[in-house]
């Protein structure tokens, strides 16, 4: 026998818990390399989770209050003090792009799409903490609502390189906060100005003029916007970019 | 933005992610009553069944990325969790004790009376006709082992069988089970 069909042997045991400490570890260091094996896991578990539906029993009152005691400990409340311009240094980590994560999968059920957007936004958990750094005020920050919203995405707008230059928060229903604090100071007379492309065309509309020094702006994007891009524009801002994009990102 | 009830689980997962404490309480009150039951059947004890729930859902709340809902359901997710916890605190020295104490001498006997409180325990009925559309052989070392909490070699040692022939069953049994359960229209996607 190979030792792969003595480790698929031990799966349904493993499953539910019944093997030796050492055969588990045999089974989890196979598991890294061999999605067959996980997604069998995976499948007996949802059998063995099965057996029990339709149970419940009551739970008492406590269980629940000391649950909510011990959650005050992780960091929830939004520093006062921001900085804007001091972060750009920062090196930017590796993160996930939504974008690349759905073109590998058909996402033809929706169950699908909003399952994966589960995965993708969790991910983004670090990111989330590091906007609620950057959030200006504690009290109705339209950057804290939606955060506080499941349905709104995080765009980030990244540099040829690969750098970040900003983020955007986007809201389900549209209304957005693009966070820009990646992105040097302009001289006199440039500004930043924000553009969307829409689905299936090839030219931009401006979503907003930042100015020379952007740091927290309100922006609304109608449906079928699938990239975001910042240029430099001369003054008050153009109808259409006169230069490259310095920065883009891709909505889901 | 969407009563918080409507939302699917995994939705609900991603408010998680985003520190909502709420969130967290409507997955506890969804789900914490199936892993209540589930503990306290492993454990027998109400004590140490509450600390696994505790474990259980502040472990969401920490690390909710690990939850991945393209690998199954919440329910399951949180169930899988609450049975390898309940487990290890079983296989721990102290706790082993007292159970062999409870269970006296680990024979066959104690797999069939096992087998009839799962059967109470299992209040749906597809599952109960799946389970019984099993073969003996089957289904008592899944049932001892989920339920009951014990390795596939403690299980082969109370039927007296091999123990490749009970790990082998354990899957196959599986297998089977689920086969029936699609059948049913339950649960499990092809």
């Amino acid at each position: 026998m190979t030792e792969h069909q003595d480790i698929e042997e031990l799966l349904g045991a493993y499953a539910l818990d019944a093997v030796d400490p050492d055969e588990a570890r045999l089974v989890e260091e196979h598991l890294v390399e061999c999605p067959r094996c996980r997604a069998e896991v995976a499948a007996h578990r949802e059998v063995a989770a099965l057996l029990t539906s339709g149970t419940s029993d009551p739970v008492p009152d406590g269980v629940w209050d000391r649950i909510a005691a011990d959650l005050g400990d992780t960091p929830t409340p939004v520093p006062i003090e921001v900085a804007f311009g001091e972060r750009q240094a920062r090196k930017t980590t590796a993160r996930t792009r939504p974008a690349r994560v759905l073109a590998g999968l058909a996402a033809a059920a929706a169950v699908v799409v909003v399952a994966l957007m589960g995965a993708v936004l969790i991910n983004q958990r670090t990111e989330i903490d590091d906007l609620r750094d950057e959030a200006a005020a504690p009290e109705a920050d339209p950057v804290l609502d939606l955060l506080r919203d499941p349905t709104s995405q995080i765009v980030s707008l990244d540099h040829a390189d690969g750098t970040t230059g900003a983020r955007a928060l986007v809201g389900g229903d549209g209304d957005s906060v693009l966070l820009a604090s990646g992105l040097p100071d302009l001289g006199e007379g440039e500004t930043y100005q924000l553009w969307g492309l829409p689905q299936g065309r090839e030219s931009m509309v401006s979503l907003g003029v930042l100015g020379a020094d952007p740091g927290q702006s309100e922006f609304h994007v109608e449906g079928g916007i699938t990239t975001l891009a910042i240029t430099r524009e001369p003054g008050g801002g153009s109808t259409q970019p006169s230069s490259e994009p310095l920065v883009t990102g891709t909505l889901v | 933005m969407k009563d918080l009830q409507e939302l699917s689980d995994a939705a609900l997962v991603v408010a998680v992610g985003r520190y909502r404490q709420d969130a967290l309480a409507e997955a506890y009150r969804r789900h914490a009553g199936s892993v209540t039951a589930l503990a306290r059947r492993l454990l027998g004890s109400e004590n140490l069944a509450e600390e696994v729930v505790q474990e259980v859902f502040l472990h969401l709340w920490n690390a909710p990325d690990k939850f991945d809902p393209e690998r199954g359901t919440l329910r399951s997710y949180l169930l899988t969790r609450a049975h390898s916890r309940s487990v290890d605190l079983l296989r721990s020295e102290g706790a082993r004790k007292q159970r062999e104490e409870r269970d006296a001498k680990r024979t066959a006997d104690a797999g069939y009376d096992l087998e009839r409180e799962v059967w109470d325990l299992t209040v749906s009925e597809a599952v109960s006709t799946a389970l019984a559309d099993l073969r003996d052989e089957e289904r008592s070392p899944i049932v001892l082992a989920y339920f009951g909490g014990y390795t596939y070699r403690e299980v082969a040692e109370m039927l007296d069988e091999p123990e490749g022939t009970i790990k082998g069953r354990i899957r196959t049994g599986l297998h089977r089970l689920r086969g029936g359960l699609q059948a049913a229209g339950i649960g499990v996607e092809g």
